[in-house]
């Protein structure tokens, strides 16, 4: 988190000089929590898809090979 | 249910294009885009929030959609589809209800207030996450499909009535700044990064929504082995 803040300050460094109220940058972890959410439970969901999807390939693979079997 | 493996250049084609709009999107809420004056910085989680309501809606909507059409066609692939599109909202669901308390937390000093947008939200949310568990518990495949669109069908009443809330009820909620007041809106550069990231939320739940379909054809082909192994 603290690394993505100092990313996001440096970039943005001269914005916040400029248009944005110095009071305001207190509310950037609150900021990057909402972000983080968002990124963790998209990816979160993927990485379930994607298990799932290996444990019925799987699953398939057995039944395939029961069905030779008989 | 579709067929086979034409689709996937276009859909990888597609993955990488929304993933590349993912990362624009990141760079346009937390650098491109101007701060707003009144909230400071707190109010980019507008960017990512309200098009995940949106795409909850949308969700939600295709589970009506589908739900209809299985009642009429009884094609058990229209009822995955409603099933897939709603597990798919309840994520942008969650979203917008994790993103919203973090977003009031710094402007209006609390976490959470029991006001019609934010309990017709939370409603919705138990709503389907209802319907995934009575499909979970009820036992016959097709009763039970039966049973969740009808289900689904009853419980998009709410989503009218979230989009609604703050229109028809005093809340601590904005105002609408979309199709609201003819003093709302939004400046051109706010407005354009909210339609680049509503667009490439619409890119994430077709892609997942892919994903998702990919794996509903599997479990169905399973079951169908399953049944055939059982047979002979």
């Amino acid at each position: 988190m603290k690394i993505l803040m100092t990313i996001f300050f440096s970039l943005n460094l001269a914005r916040f000089q400029t248009d944005a109220a110095p009071a305001s940058n207190k509310n950037l972890a609150f900021l990057f929590a909402g972000y983080a959410v968002v990124w963790l439970l998209i990816v979160g969901y993927l990485f379930s898809l994607s298990r799932r999807q290996k444990k019925l390939a799987q699953e398939m693979e057995m039944l395939k090979q029961m069905q030779k079997g008989r | 249910m579709p067929t086979d493996h034409s689709l996937t250049r276009w859909t990888n084609i597609f993955v990488y294009t929304t993933s590349i709009m993912m990362l624009v999107n990141l760079y346009n809420i937390f650098i491109a885009v101007p701060t707003e004056s009144s909230m400071g910085i707190i109010q980019r989680i507008f960017y990512f929030h309200l098009p995940s309501a949106f795409l909850a809606f949308l969700a939600f909507g295709v589970t009506f959609v589908y739900s209809i059409r299985y009642l009429i066609k009884r094609d058990m692939w229209l009822d995955r589809v409603a099933f897939c599109s709603a597990e798919i909202g309840i994520i942008f669901t969650t979203i917008v209800l994790v993103t919203g308390p973090i977003w009031a937390r710094p402007v209006w000093g609390v976490w959470w207030t029991w006001d019609a947008r934010l309990t017709s939200t939370l409603v919705l949310w138990f709503i389907y996450v209802g319907y995934m568990m009575l499909r979970a518990y009820t036992g016959e495949e097709q009763r039970g499909a039966r049973f969740a669109a009808v289900f689904a069908i009853v419980g998009f009443v709410d989503v009218p009535i979230v989009y609604l809330a703050n229109r028809l009820w005093r809340t601590l909620h904005p105002q609408p700044v979309i199709f609201g007041s003819p003093d709302s809106g939004m400046s051109p550069p706010i407005r354009n990064v909210f339609l680049f990231s509503l667009v490439t939320f619409l890119g994430i739940y077709l892609v997942l929504m892919f994903y998702r379909l990919r794996l509903e054809r599997v479990q169905m082909e399973l079951n169908e082995l399953k049944r055939e192994t059982a047979y002979s």
